[in-house]
């Protein structure tokens, strides 16, 4: 048993013409919670969906622990997922429902459950129809962690709870963690995974431009400048290196370099630099460098489909 | 002084923007099935029309028809003759009660998704975010629905002109048509206040419905209970007779009684909060763990008040046909022109109680082949809510969680079937005509095989065509069951007749069962599931 927690090779999605996941080799060893980022529309919704087999490759494959995702009897047994948008059966209670979905996985560990729902402060003998959009989520949390499965697929959890539930929800995902179990945790928020992960993969426009633990990201070669200048800030498309470059109000721009500063300070100082600061980027600044769409054409196709 | 008017001015115009887009909207909700409702009928009628003019070219053989108005049983179940010797006339009597129903069915599911099921879906919250009141939004979304009622009732008037009718009465029963679904559209809009639940909306209304139905059939039983049609919108259109002699009181009623519901409606939407209704139902509830075992335990616990219902319309409505089977005996053996068209469509002038027990089978069997479509149509619900993921990501295959819901679908249509052929029988005895129970029991089950087909159709659409899923299974159905009761009085070839699976069954107890088609239909629906089943495995799950 020294299978993968998940595995896939060359993993592809096209939506009609419309390229969702292109080529997607990823390996995620058992035990690990791993970061999967992403801005809007980048492919995580359709990787995760993947590995549910609720929707099917165009082409690649994927395993979960060694299993073909294909078989659902066997690769589910090991599966929790909580989705970014719960549905409920409306008519039904939290409890049947947690009841019903717990039936369907075959073995609960009820005590846990119930610590679970007193954790989360779900109220599971209301109906569904009553339930916000974060209580939907609680009950998708506790119907997931409740069986303590082997891998847990989070497609940006989070999403309807409160700050404090947050919090809970990150105990809760590294004690999972301490258990042995692993987790891949979806989200478009650095500050979601960066707690709690070790690794994290970058996806954009179906493609996966980096996987990195987060200390290499945070030692990688980028240095931002805070830059002002005695007239219009000039034009630094084009120049090598630069990753992004965003406006301060009133002061000047802040310009974010990889690799050699060189030919941005060449063309900073042509332009009548009168003040130039440097640092270090937090990881958030090196993070939004991955999202920054290289070209304007193919920003938005695979938008509509990940929502 | 200038601001403070200039202000409500701008509101005025981004009042007048949102509601246009509030009727956009909802234009764009129910365009496509508005524009299918209007061809629907408007074929139907026509077909009606021209097959009327076939069979009855001649005004000697239109006057005796007449003699129908005489049977209590013909009243009961379509209405009064008026002006059957003239298109419009035998339209209006022999279709306009089945019109009148598809209407009505299509108006109370239609505002049932617009008023409930948008707020259930939580997308009514986006709309109502806009600059307009939650009042004005239902008045909006009900002028949509009366609009539409209206172009459907005017494709018919236009259809009935076209097919020889006499203009007037063709508006008028056009408006009629259009009045009578907006009667019921506006207990569904009414209901849709009461109630949180569309399920429920839609299901109260359907029993309305259902309720106006015999209500009318008692009604017309008797003179002495003749006052009691104007209880109800079919009574309404019975006492209308828009092509001799209309009364303008019904015609009011019709019209009417839709805009008293529809301001009510918005009345009572005032009055509450958008995702609450008026009788509130308890939210908290012990849990009820029975049938939450598996998957397919859980649909027939989600889908069961669904087989009940459709089991209780179609078993009284079969148990009406079997009252209706001993008049039908001494009438329709009188008539020799009537005779004349029978045998165009192959009943046999000796056996004519058995034709019609056949033929109402054939019905029955039309209609249990549409609670299958529905019920499949249930499954696909499941799909496109996003239900569905959080069972497919247990370990639950595809085929199972399928398969569970194609056998419910069957088992439900074999109970329909055998419960609307024992109704119908309990009828046939009521009535003393003597009928022996497998005659009637044979013809409900003779059908069964249809029903097999279409269901396995329906699976194999809804894992083709997911959002088709209803849709087209159903419009299938009917028109197989158009082809088969209208195509032999107008001749139609043979391959066209080929085409309906109700074709090729005997016309049981007026003719020996026919085994093979039987076994042939069987197995084809099940080969269609089998393969739907295959393909549903093998698809991406989809959403609305």
């Amino acid at each position: 048993m020294t299978d993968a927690a998940i595995r896939t090779e060359q993993l592809t999605k096209h939506f009609g013409r419309v390229v969702a996941l292109e080529g997607l080799d990823l390996e995620v060893p058992r035990g690990e919670v791993f970061g999967f980022l992403g801005p809007n529309g980048a492919g995580k919704s359709t990787t995760i969906r993947l590995l549910l087999n609720l929707i099917r490759p165009t082409s690649g494959q994927a395993w979960i622990m060694g299993v073909p995702v294909g078989d659902v009897r066997a690769a589910h047994r090991h599966l929790g997922y909580v989705p970014g948008d719960v549905s409920l059966w409306p008519q039904l209670t939290g409890m049947e429902i947690l009841t019903y979905l717990g039936r369907l996985s075959g073995r609960v560990d009820t005590a846990y459950r119930d610590e679970l729902i007193e954790r989360l402060r779900l109220d599971p003998s209301l109906r569904a129809r009553s339930y916000s959009k974060g209580n939907r989520q609680k009950v998708a949390l506790v119907a997931a962690f409740m069986t303590r499965p082997d891998l847990l697929l989070l497609d940006e959890p989070t999403a309807g709870l409160d700050p404090l539930m947050e919090a809970e929800f990150q105990a809760l995902t590294r004690e999972a963690a301490a258990r042995g179990q692993t987790v891949f945790l979806s989200s478009h928020i650095l500050d979601e995974v960066e707690d709690v992960c070790e690794r994290v993969a970058i996806l954009r426009d179906g493609r996966l431009i980096e996987v990195a633990t987060l200390a290499d990201l945070r030692s990688m070669n980028a240095t931002v400048y805070d830059a002002a200048f005695d007239g219009p800030a000039p034009d630094l498309s084009g120049v090598p290196g630069v990753t992004s470059v965003e406006s301060i109000p009133d002061d000047g721009i802040r310009v974010t370099v990889t690799g050699s500063p060189v030919p941005l300070l060449e063309r900073l100082t042509r332009a009548g630099l009168t003040r130039l600061r440097s640092h270090e980027p937090s990881l958030e600044e090196i993070f939004m460098t991955y999202y920054e769409t290289p070209t304007t054409q193919d920003a938005e196709p695979a938008t509509r489909l990940d929502g | 002084m200038a601001l403070l008017a200039a202000e409500p001015a701008h509101a005025r115009t981004t009042d007048a923007a949102a509601a246009r887009a509030v009727l956009g909207l909802n234009v764009r909700l129910i365009r496509r099935g508005t524009l299918l409702m209007a061809l629907g009928l408007a074929f139907f009628a026509a077909v009606e029309a021209l097959s009327y003019v076939a069979t009855y070219p001649d005004p000697a053989s239109r006057s005796t028809l007449a003699q129908f108005q005489d049977s209590p049983a013909v009243r009961m179940m379509q209405g009064f003759p008026h002006a059957a010797d003239t298109v419009g006339g035998f339209v209006a009597w022999d279709a306009g009660w089945f019109m009148q129903s598809i209407a009505a069915i299509w108006a109370l599911l239609v505002t049932g998704r617009l008023l409930r099921g948008e707020e259930e879906s939580e997308r009514a919250e986006f709309i109502l975010t806009g600059p307009v009141g939650a009042g004005r939004v239902l008045l909006a979304q009900t002028l949509v629905i009366g609009s539409a009622l209206l172009l459907i009732g005017a494709t018919v008037t236009v259809t009935l002109i076209a097919t020889g009718a006499q203009p007037a009465g063709s508006v008028v029963f056009g408006l009629g048509l259009a009045g009578f679904g907006g009667a019921f559209a506006g207990v569904a809009a009414v209901l849709s206040q009461l109630f949180a639940i569309r399920r429920r909306t839609t299901a109260l209304t359907a029993v309305a419905l259902g309720g106006a139905y015999l209500v009318r059939g008692v009604a017309n039983s008797d003179d002495a209970l003749g006052g009691l049609r104007w209880l109800t919108p079919y009574g309404w259109m019975d006492e209308l007779h828009a092509f001799r002699d209309p009364n303008w009181t019904a015609l009011a009623l019709l019209i009417l009684a839709p805009l008293v519901l529809t301001a009510a409606a918005a009345r009572l939407r005032r009055l509450r909060d958008t995702g609450g209704s008026l009788l509130a139902e308890r939210d908290s509830r012990p849990p009820r763990d029975r049938l939450l075992g598996g998957p397919t335990a859980f649909a027939w616990r989600n889908t069961r008040g669904m087989l009940f219902g459709w089991a209780t319309g179609i078993g009284l409505y079969s148990l009406v046909m079997g009252l209706l089977v001993e008049a039908v005996m001494s009438f329709i053996a009188d008539d020799p022109s009537y005779r004349k068209a029978l045998e165009a469509i192959g009943w046999d002038v000796g056996q004519v109680v058995s034709s019609f027990i056949g033929m109402m089978g054939m019905l029955v069997g039309m209609l249990i082949s549409l609670y299958a479509c529905w019920r499949i149509g249930a499954a696909r619900a499941e799909e496109s809510s996003g239900r569905l993921d959080a069972v497919l990501t247990r370990p639950v295959s595809r085929s199972h969680w399928l398969g569970g819901h194609l056998a419910l679908a069957v088992a439900g249509g074999v109970f329909i079937t055998v419960a609307a052929g024992l109704l119908m029988w309990a009828g046939t005895l009521l009535s003393d005509s003597g009928v022996p129970l497998w005659d009637v029991l044979g013809a409900a089950l003779n059908s069964l095989p249809v029903t097999v087909f279409f269901t396995g159709l329906a699976v194999l659409v809804y894992a083709l065509v997911p959002r088709a899923a209803v849709a087209l299974p159903a419009a299938l159905v009917f028109t197989a069951f158009l082809v088969e009761t209208i195509g032999p009085g107008l001749d139609w070839p043979e391959w066209v007749l080929g085409v309906s699976p109700f074709h090729h069954l005997a016309i049981f107890p007026s003719e020996p069962f026919a085994a093979v088609p039987a076994a042939v239909l069987t197995v084809l629906g099940l080969g269609l599931a089998g393969v739907g089943l295959f393909a549903f495995e093998r698809r991406d799950l989809a959403g609305d």
